[in-house]
């Protein structure tokens, strides 16, 4: 089987009526949740699980999130640029610059080079991805347990070191993580762990629970701890609109189109590694940008390259997180651990057997991402008014409708109010977790990641015959777990240099990012 | 755990360790003893069993991680380190190039305030309550006008008329469309 002949024969799935409409509306309806403030793709997928729940057709489903997912991109950074609210930490760079040249009257510049960027990148990162996913998937064949243990491992602890401001509260989120993973009964043995004698615990703690309370609750609780202290302004489109093509004039295309290159380049390998998805490729896109620019000193003050980088390499990351995800199973994002759980509601498990099983639901995602991006090209600046508009909704009708949705969706997934209630329950964590700066998305890891990792190494010891030290004869295994310690020394890595070189400056951690 | 108003105004969280510390400390100490009644719990249940083929060892160290990492956690926050411990969180991505346009964007004033999440909180679980008796519809009009009240919307005909609209809506699309079930509740739907 040749990628050529998988992707057409992808292609010609999507490109049915009924699918193409199925990606309209994911992409709308991505955009339009996108949008709202403070809510990133993560919660917009968890929140429109259930819309999908009716289709019996897993592809269609699959389509819809695609475009689900590039929409809620798209419209993060419409409010990045227009509202100084990044929904995500990703869009923290495309805020700094784009919302600061939206207020010198350059919005739609910055909405241009961050729409076009984000297509470039994903055109080219779907690309690669259609490229490496097989050959990844073959070589995913001959992993065994111990070494789907390390890589597990080396997943969840990397993300936790790079991503947040400190890596003992990143440990601890993580653990509070692995904790809920053990909630429920263990799928070896049977044996109920954690469950505190109650029915509603036995089937374990729901990855859409946990994020809608984390993301939803927790998060419109912490808005309404500091009601006071929200930006309100909205910065105006209408000038400056008018020269050049695409609303970018010729000047603005020559200082965005390298960036956009250079984004995707820092954003798929980055995407593909276990590092926490889109935010460390989007730091390191603005830092190279900020410092290669002849123009300095914009930066800080609204410059295009600061847009068009970031948001590329936001895009391509997502393309790069998919290679993990679909060829290993293995999620490295909040995201894309959101997008195994609706893997799992369909009964499809990802891993290297999906490519076999099911490649007509690969490449027709594949083939739907490619689709998605022209999609919102489409719609994404035509109709920008009307997410203007959307952003126009008043701050206590809009979180008022978001805790609406919120309950609504874990209600309709799960069924039960006891659910809504664990949901309750874990979005105060989650207030808490806000209010003193620990970082969510190590809890979602270690909730997706914690039991497959307890699952493989049971299962390695068990074809070892309880010999522990099979997990360092095999030199893959051996490698991974290496890895994973350097991980936990890498954050600190300046600090070590700074002492090596005898200075007592640069004390900083490097930091790429706030949590997801 | 309440901040008080008289800190110095002005300056991001991570600037001022000092009002928030005892806060902080509060947080470590009680997440370690939680750690430690889930780990006793964890090691009672093991029931000396800790074969790690199979399943009452992952508990025992997970626990014992919280624990361990709690004690860490505290142990930078002890009084005499504290200063350097919160100086060596720096600010994030977005502070250290803060722009100089204007007035800043956020507001200086970063007072918190605990009455309305806790009355958003009490109106989700009159909702969650409500729901299985009263019905999705009439229980998520009352949530949304109640949520929007407090979270300072004074308009209370619009917010109903929002609230009315919505609610029909996500029910029919649910029911009718979606065939999902949500609670049709006192009324006749």
């Amino acid at each position: 089987m040749n990628v050529l002949g998988d992707l057409l024969s992808g292609f010609g799935t999507v490109l049915s009526p009924q699918y193409l409409l199925y990606a309209a509306i994911g992409v709308t309806l991505g955009t339009f949740v996108g949008v709202l403030p403070g809510i990133g793709p993560a919660l917009t997928i968890a929140l429109l699980l259930p819309v999908t729940f009716s289709l019996d057709d897993p592809i269609g489903a699959f389509i819809m999130f695609a475009g689900i997912y590039y929409g809620a991109m798209y419209g993060g950074s419409t409010t990045s640029i227009l509202l100084n609210t990044p929904g995500e930490s990703a869009s923290v760079a495309t805020a700094i610059e784009g919302h600061q040249m939206a207020r010198r009257g350059r919005a739609k510049a910055a909405l241009a080079t961050a729409a076009i960027g984000s297509f470039v990148a994903g055109t080219i990162s779907t690309l690669l991805l259609s490229v490496f996913a097989q050959p990844v998937a073959k070589l995913a064949t001959t992993f065994r347990a111990a070494d789907y243990f390390a890589l597990t491992l080396l997943a969840m602890v990397a993300v936790t070191a790079l991503v947040g401001r400190s890596l003992v509260r990143g440990l601890i989120s993580l653990v509070l993580g692995l904790f809920l993973g053990l909630v429920g009964i263990d799928g070896l043995t049977g044996q109920p762990r954690f469950t505190f004698g109650t029915m509603e615990l036995l089937e374990g703690i729901d990855v859409v629970v946990v994020i809608v309370g984390l993301f939803a609750i927790g998060e419109t609780l912490h808005v309404a701890s500091r009601l006071r202290q929200l930006p309100e302004h909205i910065a105006p489109l209408s000038p400056g609109g008018s020269a050049g093509f695409g609303w970018m004039t010729r000047d603005d295309w020559r200082r965005s189109w390298r960036p956009w290159l250079r984004g995707t380049a820092f954003g798929f390998p980055f995407g593909a590694l276990p590092s926490g998805g889109a935010d460390v490729p989007t730091f390191l896109s603005y830092t190279y940008e900020r410092h290669r620019s002849k123009n300095k000193e914009q930066f800080g003050k609204g410059a295009i390259e600061g847009v068009a980088g970031p948001e590329a390499a936001n895009n391509a990351a997502f393309s790069g997180v998919l290679v993990p995800m679909l060829t290993l199973g293995i999620p490295t994002s909040a995201t894309a651990a959101v997008m195994l759980a609706a893997f799992q509601i369909f009964n499809l498990q990802p891993g290297p057997q999906l490519f076999d099983r099911s490649p007509e639901l690969v490449w027709a995602l594949i083939a739907s991402l490619y689709v998605g991006n022209v999609l919102l090209l489409a719609l994404n600046l035509p109709l920008i008014k009307l997410w203007v508009k959307v952003l126009q909704i008043p701050r206590p009708m809009l979180y008022a409708g978001i805790l609406l949705f919120a309950t609504l969706g874990v209600y309709a997934a799960t069924s039960s109010v006891n659910q809504v209630f664990i949901a309750y329950a874990i979005g105060l964590i989650g207030w808490g977790m806000r209010h003193f700066d620990f970082p969510i998305a190590p809890v979602i890891l270690g909730l997706i990641l914690g039991p497959m990792m307890e699952l493989q190494f049971r299962r390695a010891l068990l074809v070892g015959n309880g010999d522990l030290t099979i997990f360092v004869t095999r030199p893959l295994t051996l490698t991974l777990l290496l890895l994973t310690g350097l991980a936990l020394v890498v954050p600190y890595l300046p600090r070590i240099i700074a002492r090596i070189r005898g200075r007592r400056t640069a004390p900083d951690r490097l930091v790429f990012a706030e949590d997801d | 755990m309440t901040v008080t108003s008289d800190e110095p105004v002005g300056r991001s969280q991570q600037d001022r360790p000092t009002g928030r510390l005892s806060a902080h400390v509060v947080v470590a100490a009680g997440l370690l003893a939680v750690g430690i009644a889930l780990f006793w719990i964890a090691v009672q249940a093991a029931e000396g069993d800790f074969d790690p083929q199979g399943p009452r060892l992952a508990p025992v160290i997970v626990t014992g991680g919280w624990v361990a990492i709690c004690a860490v956690y505290l142990v930078q926050l002890r009084p005499g380190r504290a200063p350097a411990a919160a100086a060596a969180e720096p600010a994030p991505v977005s502070d250290t190039s803060a722009p100089d346009l204007d007035e800043p964007d956020t507001t200086a004033n970063t007072s918190v305030r605990w009455s309305e999440p806790l009355l958003v909180a009490a109106g989700l679980v009159g909702f969650a309550v409500a729901l299985e008796y009263a019905g999705f519809v009439v229980s998520a009009v009352g949530f949304f006008v109640w949520t929007a009240r407090v979270l300072g919307s004074r308009n209370w005909i619009r917010d109903s008329v929002v609230a009315v609209a919505l609610s029909l809506v996500i029910y029919l699309t649910f029911t009718r469309l979606l065939d999902l079930f949500l609670p049709g509740g006192v009324l006749p739907l």
